[in-house]
Formats: C-alpha cells, structure tokens, sequence
C-alpha cells in the first residue's frame, strides 16, 4: 500500500480546531463520514469487547451473574480471550445463530430453552442471566424484554437484556451507557443508610489508595458501595441503601437517573481530573452541596511534589497523549501543558462537548497538533515524522514504538490527585529507566 | 440443542477466514459492519497486527443504524472513494457481516457502483458471520482467482524444470488461522528441500496474477480447494491435497503413540487427514478416524471419518466409538470431562484462538 496524495496522517493544530468551533469539526474527524481504520491503536473503540470492558465483559459485573450471548459466531469468538485463566470461566454460553436464524428470526423460540439448558449446566444457580443481544436483533427489532420474562417464567431466574447494538453507538442510549443502567437493574428499594453513597462508572474498582475513600470517610460517609468491590449478590443488593450516588464516569448519568427515579437516591458528579487546582476547586465543590465543611487533603501535596519532580526533570521534553487511557484525553493535555510541559500531539476524537478543554489548550498550546485514530489516512502515519519523546496511552504508544511508554490504560481506575501522583510517577519511572537505556547502549 | 454451546467458544467465523486471506495483498479491505466484527478480526483473529506490527489496509465500514435502515450504499461507496483519495489500493474488497445479510445487500451491484467510482478492481465476499473461517477463506480465494488470474490459456514457461527444479509451486490455504508463522516458514522450508524451485503462498496479488504459469498447487486447508480446482478447470494445473509428512516428524508426542492404539484426529480434515498418512507411513496399524468441526470434503474423507456439527457432537462420538488417543485443541477438552484416554495437543488457531505453544506445535 503505498500512500497517494496525503504523505502524513490528516492531524490540524488546537488552535484551528478551536477557531472551527464545536459546529463545524472536520469530517476526518467525525466517526459518521469516513471508514474507520481499525489498527490496535483503535480496537477497543471498534469492539469495546475486544479490550478493556465492553457489553459482554461489563454484563457480568452482577456477582454470580452467567450471560449468554444470542448472535453469530463471529460476534463472540472474541469472548474467547475472556475465558482465559483467570478470566470468566464458563459464565458465558452461546446461542449461536444461523443463517436462517438471522433472516426469518426463527432463533427467539429457542431462547427460554436454552436459557434452561444454560442454567442447569451450573453447579449453582445464578443470581441473574445476562441475555446478550448484537446488532442482529437490533435490526430484527426484537423485543427482548418480553423474552427475558419467558425465561424468567420458565427458570424462576432473573433475565435481563444485554444491548450489544454497535449500531446505535452514536445514538441517544449507546450500548455501554445502557449496560451501565443494567447492571443495576436487580436493585429493589430498601431503607436509606444515611452515611452510604455508591460510586458509579467503573467496572473496575476505584484504587484503593486514592483519597476519596478517605474523604469521604471523613465527610461522615462510612459506607462506600462500588459494584466491582460486591463479593456477593447480599453485598450488591446493599447498593439500594445509598443516600447518594457518585457520578464518576459520565456514561453513568443514564444509571444514575435510573437510580434517582426507581430507587429515590439522587447524584452528585465528580469528574476525573488532572489539573491539581480544578482538583481541589471540585472537592470544595462537593463538599458544599452535601453542606458539609472541607477536611484537609494531605494527597494534594504529594501530588504537586510528583508534578514538580518530574517538570523540573524534564521541561522540554516532547508529549503525546492518547485517548485509550485512564484520563480525558484534552482535560490530560491542559493539565500537562499548565504544568509547564510540552505536549505535542493528542491522539483523540473531538466532540463537541470537548471544546471547554480545547479552547483553553488553543489558548496557552495553540501548535499541539490532533490526530484522529481513526482516519483512514493514520495508515500513512510513520513516527520518524512526528517523533516525541514521551507517549502516554495506549494509543499513541502504539504510534510511537520508540518514545517511553507509559500506557496509563490499568483496569483500577486511578481518581483524584492519586491519578496525579500516580501519573507523573510513572512518567518519572519510566523516563529514568529510558535514560538509564540510553546510558547502557 | 442445536447452536448452543455451553464450552467451546465460537470458531473462527468466515469473516476472518476472508480478512486472513487478502490481509497481505495490498488491497483496501472494508469490513461491513457497525465495528465489533472488525474489532474481532482485528483484535483477535489476524495475529499479524499484533505480532509482526505490518500495517494493512482493513477499514471498518462504520456502519450506523441509519445506514442500515436506509440502505445508503452511496454513502459506503463515498467513504471509500475519500479513502481512495488517500492511497492507492490495488483492489478494493469487501467482507460481508451479519448486518448486511440481515438487509439484503446487493454486493454485485455495489462492486460494480465502488469499480465506477473509483476505477479499481472491487470484489465482496458475501460472508455473514454465521458460517466458519474456511468458508470464507475459500470464497476470498475464488474471488481473487476469478478477477486476477489472467482469462487465457495456461503457458508454461521454458526454465520450468531446469537444473533438476521442478518449476513454481502455488500453495493455496496457508493463513495464521491454520499455521503459525513458524510452522508455514517449516512448511516451505519442506516444500524447497523437495525441489520445488520457487513456492508461491497466494499472499501477494501476483501470485494471482501468475497462477496460470504454476506448475501445480499444493492444497494445505480445505479453504484452498474452490481455487485448486478453478485453477484445473481453468489452466489445467493439477493440484495435490496434502501436507507433507515431514512436517510431522518433529513430533515427539506423535511419535508416542504405540502403533496398535486407535486413534482419533480432531482438526481441519486436510490437516488430519495429513497426519493420519504420517502416522500410517510410520507403521501405525491400529484405527485412525480423522473428525473435524469444518469442511468435509466427501472424496477426501474415510468411511468412519466424522463431521461434527454441533458442541455435544464430539462427546457422543466419543461415548459410541472408544478411542485410545486423542488428538485435538487443548480447547476441546472441556467439551469433554469424561475423557480419560491419552491426550495429544494439537492447536488449531481457528479453534481456540489460541497461538500455538512449544510443547505441541508439530
């Protein structure tokens, strides 16, 4: 394949971004306009289940919970990876459908009785049965709510839905925002603990050493419900008991709504965040709407010493940041650059509610250039073009095999100014052990 | 029941059968999807993104529900002529998924509106992801041998078998979903030593525009037989469905297996059948059934040689006909927990996704 016309990937400065504005973004960026080039640098874009949580993986989060998935082979060979040792286990089953299936929708009647078959194979019953459902049924417009109910007639188990629809991942209810109400839909009303608030946004758990355990331990919040942490479903059920939620993950608004109205417990939304002081300003924040009065936060030190640490070790050095990490991307890139550091170049796809970071980066980093991973034209992208020395996320990592790497992309979602910490620690590491590299060679 | 599977995960479907064999030929290949078949190609059953970092051109069509509902081939083709803009593929290709199976998409109409557009070569393989990678790998090479193997008569070139060499040998079914890299480097190793003078794997678009010169094939996946017997009918080369024995002989597993014992092979049939010649050829007397979950050609299967359609298929098999040995996927032993035979490993990618470990690759 040889490169035409375009020698370089499509990529444009902040700073023009910025000047285009929220309505006018590039059709190479957008996702709707063009073919998506589908390297390792974009998998868990194109299949969420490919890596890090999709549907399939996120469905399971409900303890003792087994999914089948009813679709074609080719939507679940990639499963295969979830079983391996340590993984899943035979908590999944397929359905698999044929040809036949996937025109006439003559599959539907099979469900109840191999949902039967599924749950007997168990050694114990499972708490619920996740039913997977892919873009198939999507098109088939299957009601798979009234078959839930079949099988729950039939097996006396809970049944819920699982939408799988890539289909609809740009529409209103994309499928990860669904499962992320799903997952929660067991809950039934019981008494309010009054010092009980539940995190939402993760399928993984919150690191433990971040400081808003300790905060809100000392904001009178003693109970802390997270769905990754449940050991059993006695503990899941216990997620009902909140006073309040805690949005961490903006795709849980929709769950967090679901909460408000079925289960009457409100939310409050706490972002990720890498800048120190937006850091402290949203705790401050927090701390009013609950009324209560802002205990110190040792953790913020520590985070301005690894900050300064590594800025003062390496003020000149070039950055890349990417989307497939633990941050978002542009609010990364702000806080690195008001930092005093030079990021060259973000590897991410702009939507319009993005622009609050961009417009600030356009105005203090206006020449860090925007690549989109999934243009057709990153096919063209060689890194002796555009080097840097630093990559942060998986994605630019993959576009930079010679720059350090800190992938920043592990399942414990790192929170608050231990995400701080912990962020330029890595850098630090991983910078000194490049050095160390370089010395050797 | 018949589709359920309670152990085995799903096989490599035809999508990635079809995405194994133009991966290397320089193509722009545009999977028909949403993107989760795409990201199951890409992630899992095409090693060689992750393993050897070769960059090809495979695009996700980004299909949305709209573009299903409305059926807006126009804006597919246009996505591909901005593509087109960008590089210079020498063909276009497009792999069909369950999504546009389900709406009925007209493939040869869209090839001929994507040829227009953008004055290149277009095939599709009308795969839908129900059916398993051979199929799909057989009808991207039929497609392949059908646009650009060239419409006359077979020629045979002057230095065809000079200095002892016996001319081109034209190897059709060699993908990661059968061979590991290591084992195909074995393969055509083999193949050389046997004085083949130039072996041609059909992973370059000129091995396709060449193969009228080939002297024969060499068939070593049922995925390569379509395009065998295109190539007979059509230039009379003859073709051979076969993996060399030497290409077992590495075993120290296989080797074990007392010659009186009954045996079964569970893997692609050309593979088993292959190694069940092996093991003959070494003076193996007892009974030896070659099984498999994939094609099964008719005339190159034994009487007692199985096909196995469904998970429990193997089991029951198994409860009826008491073998001493079994050779297989590791994955196919927890379809199995009543087994308590001998158990040779033998991976199958397109089984268990799983790449090949020292102790059993053959």
């Amino acid at each position: 394949m040889q490169d035409k016309k375009h020698p370089l990937p499509y990529s444009l400065t902040i700073k023009a971004l910025s000047d285009l504005g929220p309505e006018q973004i590039p059709t190479e960026l957008r996702t709707d306009t063009q073919l998506i080039y589908n390297s390792p640098a974009a998998l868990d874009f194109n299949s969420p289940g490919a890596q890090g949580f999709g549907v399939k993986r996120a469905g399971l989060a409900v303890p003792g919970s087994i999914m089948m998935l009813i679709a074609p082979g080719c939507c679940g060979r990639n499963t295969k990876a979830l079983q391996a040792p340590g993984g899943y286990g035979t908590r999944f089953a397929y359905l698999m459908l044929s040809e036949n299936d996937i025109v006439t929708g003559k599959h539907l009647k099979k469900i109840p009785e191999a949902a039967e078959i599924f749950i007997h194979s168990r050694p114990t019953p499972p708490t619920v049965l996740m039913i997977c459902i892919t873009c198939v049924d999507a098109l088939l417009g299957t009601d798979m709510d009234r078959i839930c109910r079949q099988i729950e007639d039939r097996t006396a188990i809970p049944a819920r839905p699982c939408y799988m629809y890539a289909l609809t991942r740009e529409s209103r209810l994309p499928p990860m925002t669904a499962v992320r109400q799903t997952v929660y839909s067991l809950l039934k009303p019981r008494k309010k603990r009054a010092n009980q608030a539940n995190l939402l946004g993760y399928f993984s758990p919150i690191a433990p050493d971040s400081e808003l355990f300790a905060l809100l331990q000392k904001l009178g919040i003693r109970h802390i419900g997270e769905l990754a942490c449940c050991k059993d479903f006695s503990d899941y059920e216990k997620l009902s008991a909140a006073n309040f939620n805690l949005v961490l993950n903006p795709e849980a608004r929709h769950a967090a709504d679901w909460f408000r109205k079925t289960l009457n417990i409100p939310a409050i939304e706490l972002k990720r965040l890498y800048e120190i002081d937006k850091i402290a300003r949203q705790y401050e924040g927090f701390a009013r709407i609950i009324g209560a009065e802002l205990p110190a936060i040792p953790d913020r030190q520590e985070a301005e010493t690894a900050q300064h640490e590594f800025c003062t070790m390496h003020p000149s050095i070039a950055i890349a940041v990417g989307s497939r990490l633990n941050a978002d991307p542009f609010e990364l890139a702000l806080a690195l650059v008001r930092a005093g550091l030079h990021v060259k170049e973000i590897y991410a796809i702009p939507l319009p509610s993005d622009f609050f970071y961009i417009r600030r980066l356009a105005d203090c980093s206006p020449d860090t250039r925007l690549y989109t991973n999934l243009s057709p034209s990153m096919l063209n992208e060689r890194e002796s073009d555009h080097p840097v020395d630093l990559a942060i996320g998986a994605d630019a990592c993959y576009y930079h095999p010679h720059a350090a790497h800190v992938l920043w992309n592990e399942e414990t979602q790192p929170f608050g100014y231990q995400a701080v910490c912990g962020l330029f620690r890595s850098m630090t590491q991983t910078m000194k052990a490049r050095h160390r590299e370089e010395n050797a060679r | 029941m018949k589709g359920l599977r309670l152990y085995l995960p799903p096989f490599a479907p035809d999508t990635s059968g079809a995405a194994s064999v133009l991966y290397p030929l320089g193509g722009m290949v545009i999977i028909v999807d949403a993107g989760g078949c795409a990201g199951n190609i890409c992630g899992f059953d095409e090693p060689r993104w992750q393993q050897n970092g070769s960059r090809s051109a495979v695009f996700s069509a980004g299909l949305r529900d709209m573009d299903a509902i409305m059926g807006r081939d126009d804006k597919l083709i246009e996505k591909i002529r901005q593509a087109c803009l960008m590089f210079d593929p020498r063909f276009i290709a497009l792999i069909g998924t369950p999504v546009p199976a389900v709406i009925g998409t007209d493939y040869h109409a869209l090839t001929r509106m994507i040829q227009n557009a953008v004055h290149r070569p277009a095939i599709a393989i009308d795969s839908n992801g129900t059916q398993k990678y051979d199929q799909g790998g057989a009808k991207a090479l039929l497609a392949l041998s059908r646009m650009f193997a060239p419409k006359k008569e077979r020629q045979r070139p002057a230095n065809e078998s000079q200095n002892g060499k016996q001319g081109t040998l034209g190897v059709l079914g060699l993908t990661p979903l059968d061979f590991t890299a290591k084992e195909a480097h074995r393969l055509i190793s083999i193949l050389h030593r046997q004085s083949w003078q130039d072996i041609r794997c059909y992973d370059r678009l000129e091995d396709f525009q060449q193969a009228g010169q080939f002297r024969k094939n060499l068939v070593v996946s049922p995925m390569g037989l379509p395009a065998a017997r295109f190539f007979a009918a059509q230039f009379d080369i003859p073709y051979e469905v076969s993996i060399p024995a030497e290409f077992f002989e590495e075993s120290a597993a296989l080797s074990s297996i007392p010659s009186d014992s009954r045996v079964l092979i569970v893997h692609q049939q050309i593979f088993a059948n292959s190694l069940r010649g092996f093991l003959r050829q070494k003076g193996h007397q007892g009974a030896i059934c070659c099984a498999t979950f994939f094609e099964q050609a008719d005339q190159l299967a034994e009487k007692d040689d199985q096909l196995l359609e469904e998970e429990d298929s193997l089991c029951q098999f198994l409860q009826t006909e008491p073998f001493d040995y079994l050779a297989a996927d590791e994955l196919m032993l927890r379809a199995l927990p009543d087994f308590h035979g001998h158990f040779i490993p033998l991976p199958h990618f397109a089984a268990s996704g799983s790449p090949a470990t020292a102790k059993i690759s053959v």
